[in-house]
């Protein structure tokens, strides 16, 4: 009897030691740029309520093997009575809201689960998962938000110039031509935070608030001040100019001669 | 019973038991693995950005023929970000430098060819010796951009004032140089390239052409005011005026292009012009003309061309090394017109696009370079 629960306990082992689910989150995750846990989840206490349900915990943006962009979603089916926890990964479109997709093919799972958790410190994202923890080192992202990349020292990579991807799949997708990548309100807020890099060609400026420190992206070619372009700016310190942005000439923007700068769907543009 | 029940499971404990073991060490080399990673980006990027580290170009140890072509011509920053070096490593190129990126006991090896993209980006795919990993890696042109600090700058030559404008509302990044013929031919996707000028800069593109160059590497071409915040040396907006000096390394108004006295290579270091070429020859990768943010080629060197929206014809800077150290073309600011398609006398009008004088027209182009900036 004795000796059937050592050979019980060696098959347990194995069958712990095997989990696609780890493998599928370490092959993949790290090489995420960007990880947003839902706003909602207290990370600071174990995920249990509210009871039975699909949470939507995780987004996760990762780079495939062709350095496009992929989105995993980690939802958590909180335990109920009689019924263990159980975590999967939904692999969904780029543009995409989980929460849209919580029925989806998962793509990976691990279930009964006790006890499920999450942090996230810096550039190391921890799945606390009953008695054991996952650690996935995020190789590509950076402790700036992605539009500060655009420094020297970053541009759009966690390391200086390197981007790594780990994924053997090429499926993933790039930003759509003349989409909002980066956004902000009149407060500076940041609204939209996408990863402008991924545009498929390159990305423009556009005066879209009453910011004066910050500024709308764009993907598309950029210039600007020719005939139905976005308005060159000649900034809100230089022109000295109080008042709201959007007006009829505008002293903030700039055309070519001829043009007048109008405001149109709230952006500065040419005409 | 008992016995015949434990020669029955011992082999399947057994099975059971070193399957374990080879598990366990897999796992735990996994585990290893993936620590080991940000080491290995690490080393990548100190390749990548720094280059020549241990210091051999110029010595018998640098055998990268693609790269040796005047090398007098050259200093060893053009081999930072420089897709043609990083081959010369992975291909056993640099004697004494193994092209095995070492971390503990992980060893990792090229696994395919090194691509380039037209944009500049760079592609291949290391694999490491233990549990043969693939690893795709993206290396960015991340070298030689220039951050131009916030401030309310004025666009135009040192007398012209009224031209105000401000970047705080985005980052601006400047190429510290000139676009290269190498950086074009890849862009251009052609195969022929002639490694004797492949570094020297690209001056006969379009001024269509240089825009779209740009756009590919997500920029677009130097602004003309932009150039002249990132030469002049900065000054506050004091009661509606920014002082401005006609050069970028002092702010007398006297220099040895004003005054006869006896030229030196520092000077040359300060505006390459044209009695220059008798003491040394123009480095193509050269720090002449360094403005006060790190750029290069602001007075001297090569004539430039820009896009300007104050003032759109206002779009050349005439000063390069063809012409005399006296010539007044050698300030700051000031800019002719080129007409942006072809490179006849008749395309360029050498009047001072700002004031509107003459400065001095019977001078002729022979090349006209660009660069990019980025509005991040």
């Amino acid at each position: 009897m004795y000796v059937l629960q050592i050979v019980l306990s060696f098959l347990i082992t194995v069958n712990l030691y095997a989990d696609d689910f780890s493998q599928y989150v370490q092959e993949h995750w790290s090489s995420a740029y960007n990880v947003e846990i839902n706003p909602e989840i207290d990370t600071s206490k174990k995920i249990e309520k509210p009871k039975g349900v699909r949470l939507n915990v995780l987004e996760v943006y990762y780079y495939d093997s062709k350095f496009k962009v992929l989105k995993d979603c980690l939802v958590y089916k909180t335990p109920k009575e009689k019924e263990l926890g159980r975590l999967f990964v939904l692999n969904i479109p780029y543009t995409s809201e989980c929460k849209e997709h919580l029925f989806d093919l998962e793509k990976s799972k691990t279930n009964s689960i006790y006890n499920f958790g999450i942090a996230l410190e810096g550039k190391r994202l921890k799945l606390l998962i009953d008695t054991k923890t996952l650690v996935v080192n995020l190789l590509n992202k950076s402790e700036k938000t992605q539009l500060e990349l655009g420094s020297i020292s970053h541009e759009g990579t966690g390391r200086l110039g390197v981007t790594i991807s780990l994924s053997h799949g090429h499926s993933g997708t790039l930003l759509d031509e003349g989409s909002i990548c980066y956004d902000v309100d009149d407060k500076c807020n940041v609204v939209i935070n996408k990863n402008c890099y991924l545009c498929p060609n390159n990305f423009y400026s556009v005066k879209a608030s009453n910011c004066p420190t910050d500024i709308r992206k764009r993907c598309g070619l950029s210039s600007c001040g020719g005939k139905g372009e976005p308005a060159c700016l000649r900034g809100v310190a230089a022109s000295k100019y109080k008042g709201n942005y959007c007006i009829p000439d505008s002293p903030i923007g700039l055309c070519n001669k001829g043009l007048r700068v109008s405001c149109a769907n709230a952006e500065l543009i040419c005409i | 019973m008992i016995l015949l029940a434990l020669i029955c499971l011992l082999p399947i404990g057994y099975y059971f038991y070193s399957e374990r073991n080879t598990q366990d060490k897999k796992q735990s080399l996994e585990d290893k693995f993936y620590l080991v990673l940000p080491k290995l980006m690490d080393k990548l990027s100190e390749r990548w950005t720094q280059g020549d580290i241990e210091g051999l170009y110029g010595t018998d140890k640098f055998k990268c023929s693609n790269l040796v072509n005047n090398i007098e011509l050259y200093d060893s920053t053009f081999l930072e970000c420089n897709p043609e070096y990083l081959k010369c490593f992975f291909n056993s190129k640099l004697d004494g430098v193994s092209p095995i990126l070492s971390i503990g006991e992980f060893k990792f090896s090229l696994l395919s060819k090194i691509d380039q993209a037209s944009n500049g980006d760079v592609y291949f795919s290391l694999i490491d010796n233990l549990i043969k990993k693939k690893i795709s890696i993206n290396l960015k042109q991340v070298c030689h951009k220039l951050f131009l600090p916030k401030n309310i700058y004025s666009a135009g030559p040192e007398n012209e004032q009224g031209f105000y404008w401000d970047n705080y509302h985005s980052d601006i990044f400047v190429d510290k140089y000139v676009v290269t013929n190498y950086d074009v031919w890849l862009w251009q996707n052609r195969s022929d390239v002639n490694w004797s000028k492949a570094f020297y800069p690209s001056v006969n593109l379009t001024m269509k052409e240089r825009d779209l160059f740009c756009q590919s590497r997500q920029g677009e071409l130097l602004e003309s005011r932009v150039m002249d915040a990132a030469s002049f040396y900065p000054s506050k907006l004091t009661e509606n005026y920014i002082f401005k000096y006609p050069f970028p390394w002092t702010k007398q108004r006297n220099t040895f292009l004003t005054q006869d006295i006896a030229l030196n290579k520092s000077h040359c270091e300060q505006a390459y012009v044209f009695e220059c070429k008798k003491l040394v020859p123009l480095q193509v990768s050269s720090p002449s003309g360094l403005s006060w943010i790190g750029i290069t080629n602001t007075i001297g060197g090569y004539s430039e061309s820009f896009k300007n929206i104050n003032r759109e014809s206002a779009n050349l800077k005439v000063s390069s090394q063809h012409l005399s150290r006296k010539s007044l073309w050698h300030r700051l600011g000031q800019r002719a017109n080129w007409k942006g398609e072809r490179f006849e006398k008749r395309d360029f009008d050498l009047i001072e696009q700002y004031s509107r004088k003459e400065i001095e027209r019977e001078v002729s182009i022979k090349e006209v370079a660009f660069r990019c900036m980025y509005y991040r």
